[in-house]
């Protein structure tokens, strides 16, 4: 038994004997072995603190206590055994009501999220947003990109647009054409829609719903990487300092060199902010107003004042990129207008709207009774749901 | 497809069957076998001691009162644990200070909640739940000597005088004790460092 062969090949009794005399020098442990004895003596604490935390519990009090208050009972259960057949019949006659309210509730318990809430109304469910997106090449003409075509979609002016196994829309540029860098091609979402696209340089960009980026069909000739955007795109930038990125929207314009952004522009909001995750980025307002940032930093562009930075909460900003809602703190307000674009729907207040914030994560491919059903679980709002409008209620 | 108590009831009802009903032995059993970890598993939700453990009361009491009714088509462990989740859910929910757990949303009050400490009770329990389970997974005498090891503390010398055995074969179950904790514990050690980020 003493030479079982041991899942590591790190030498276990030389680690054991380091753990139980606690040396502080493990010098003689290899790295490895370092890392494994660290790992150990994490594990042995934990253990000691939940065993405690386990044996804190004291079952023979709380079984005395019981015992007291359940005692009445046992005598009682041979004398009921009459008062079963007629508790049979009361609870047969009320079988026929618990059969259907048992119906409705396996409906909900379904997922097993939430099997007490029945406050909302669903007349039917929303699915959630897809990866769909239409490009519309400069001739005009419109390819509507999902999960379904593969392979080539399009070929001119020496540009091959190709769809890899996994989604993701390729451009290439097959020989040096001239005037490719004026070929403004478009990505677009709708609502209820979200994409990602290669462009010709490498970089990647994520549009979030109702959202679009114009861009030229190559770089090559260009001196700065120019784009366009509207609503939400988050950006990671192939570096290339001879040739700046730069990401025009209508309240500003942000230069980058190589680097990880996220721009949210959406017209609703009559500002643009600008969080950056690595890299470094310049922002332009319209007043010709400059600043720099850093990462974990933000700007906010609002028409007619100056720019403010401050700390972004990346999480937050990263959520609808990585496939979930995220708030902190949010007025039902701003999380419907969220919810509204990725799942394609109206929104309706009823009464008076609550005024508390809201906090949670819940991801984006979940359909929208669960994500409803989630924030009204808080009991400051209640939800219908009736074809694609949604009214909020108190 | 996980059923819920309710639905238990209605099939119990169809059969018209007599119920071969708990005995207080039995149940006495079944309290003592499983009162400490579904404490534990309370203490993932509710954070406090005593709330814990009367949760857990109130769903022996519970239970035992319903004893005619509830037929277990799973074991009485997932039942319970199950139930004590909900009772802990439901409790959170009529409390008047909303703290973050195991549901999506919760309102933050006018004061700022201490969230990041609310999270890390949350995980510190979710993590103590998994590691007790594994230690009582682990053979009796695996079990007890790393027990003797990581909570008595003693020397390997003295377990193994005490479980008269060879200081190498001491060695040996822990090497083993570790590894089954080690290997299972990772992926939780994964998912609290992502929680502590609050990926």
């Amino acid at each position: 038994m003493d030479k079982e062969s041991t899942p590591f090949s790190p030498n276990w009794n030389r680690i054991l004997e380091t753990l139980e005399a606690d040396e502080q020098s493990s010098q003689d442990l290899s790295p490895e072995e370092q890392l494994l004895l660290a790992e150990l003596r994490t594990l042995r604490a934990e253990s000691s603190e939940a065993l405690n935390v386990y044996s804190s519990f004291d079952t023979n009090k709380k079984w005395d206590t019981l015992k007291e208050q359940i005692s009445v009972g046992v005598t009682s259960h041979h004398r009921s055994k009459g008062k079963m057949r007629k508790l049979w019949i009361r609870i047969s006659a009320a079988a026929a009501a618990i059969l259907i309210i048992t119906g409705i509730s396996l409906v909900y318990v379904k997922k097993q999220q939430n099997p007490h809430n029945l406050v909302n109304i669903f007349k039917n469910d929303i699915a959630p947003g897809k990866n769909m997106a239409t490009l519309t090449l400069d001739n005009g003409k419109k390819i509507v990109l999902s999960t379904a075509n593969k392979g080539q979609l399009a070929t001119e002016a020496g540009i091959v647009i190709s769809k890899t196994a996994d989604g993701q829309v390729v451009y290439s540029v097959s020989n040096q054409e001239s005037d490719a860098g004026t070929r403004i091609h478009m990505l677009s979402t709708a609502k209820g829609e979200t994409y990602r696209l290669r462009l010709p340089d490498k970089s990647e960009v994520w549009l979030n719903a109702s959202s679009s980026v114009k861009f030229p069909a190559s770089f090559a000739s260009q001196e700065v990487r120019q784009v366009e955007v509207t609503g939400e795109a988050y950006f990671e930038i192939a570096k290339d300092k001879a040739h700046p990125f730069i990401v025009k929207t209508n309240q500003q314009e942000v230069q980058v060199l190589g680097t990880h952004f996220n721009i949210n522009s959406y017209e609703d909001k009559n500002n643009t902010t600008t969080a950056l995750l690595e890299g470094s980025l310049r922002v332009l307002n319209n007043a010709r107003q400059a600043e720099i940032i850093r990462p974990g930093e933000q700007t906010i562009v609002d028409a007619g004042k100056n720019i403010t930075i401050s700390p972004a909460n990346i999480k937050n900003v990263m959520a609808w990129k990585n496939g979930y809602f995220r708030f902190r703190d949010e007025p039902i307000e701003d999380i419907m207008e969220k919810i509204i674009r990725w799942y394609n729907i109206d929104v309706i207040y009823e009464g008076k709207v609550s005024n508390e914030k809201f906090s949670g994560n819940i991801s984006r491919n979940k359909n929208i009774s669960e994500v409803l059903n989630m924030l009204s679980y808080s009991n400051a709002v209640k939800f219908k749901v009736d074809g694609r409008r949604v009214t909020v209620m108190q | 497809m996980q059923v819920s108590p309710p639905i238990l009831f209605i099939f119990q009802l169809m059969e018209g069957k007599d119920t071969k009903t708990l005995n207080i032995d039995v149940f006495e059993t079944l309290f003592r076998t499983n009162h400490q970890f579904l404490c534990m598993v309370a203490m993932q939700y509710v954070q406090d001691k005593f709330i814990a453990e009367d949760l857990v009361q109130d769903f022996f009491i519970d239970f035992w009162q319903r004893r005619h009714i509830i037929q277990l088509t799973t074991g009485f462990e997932a039942y319970a644990r199950r139930a004590v989740k909900y009772k802990c859910i439901d409790f959170l929910r009529k409390n008047a200070v909303a703290k973050k757990r195991n549901s999506m949303f919760s309102i933050l009050e006018e004061t700022q909640m201490p969230n990041d400490e609310t999270d890390q009770e949350e995980v510190k329990h979710q993590r103590y739940v998994r590691i007790v389970e594994l230690i009582h997974k682990l053979p009796e005498n695996r079990k007890n000597i790393f027990i003797m090891h990581a909570v008595e503390k003693l020397s390997y010398a003295d377990i193994a005088k005490k479980q008269s055995i060879s200081v190498n074969t001491v060695k040996t179950q822990l090497s083993r004790a570790y590894a089954a904790l080690r290997n299972k514990t990772i992926i939780t050690f994964i998912g609290f460092l992502l929680a502590i980020a609050r990926i």
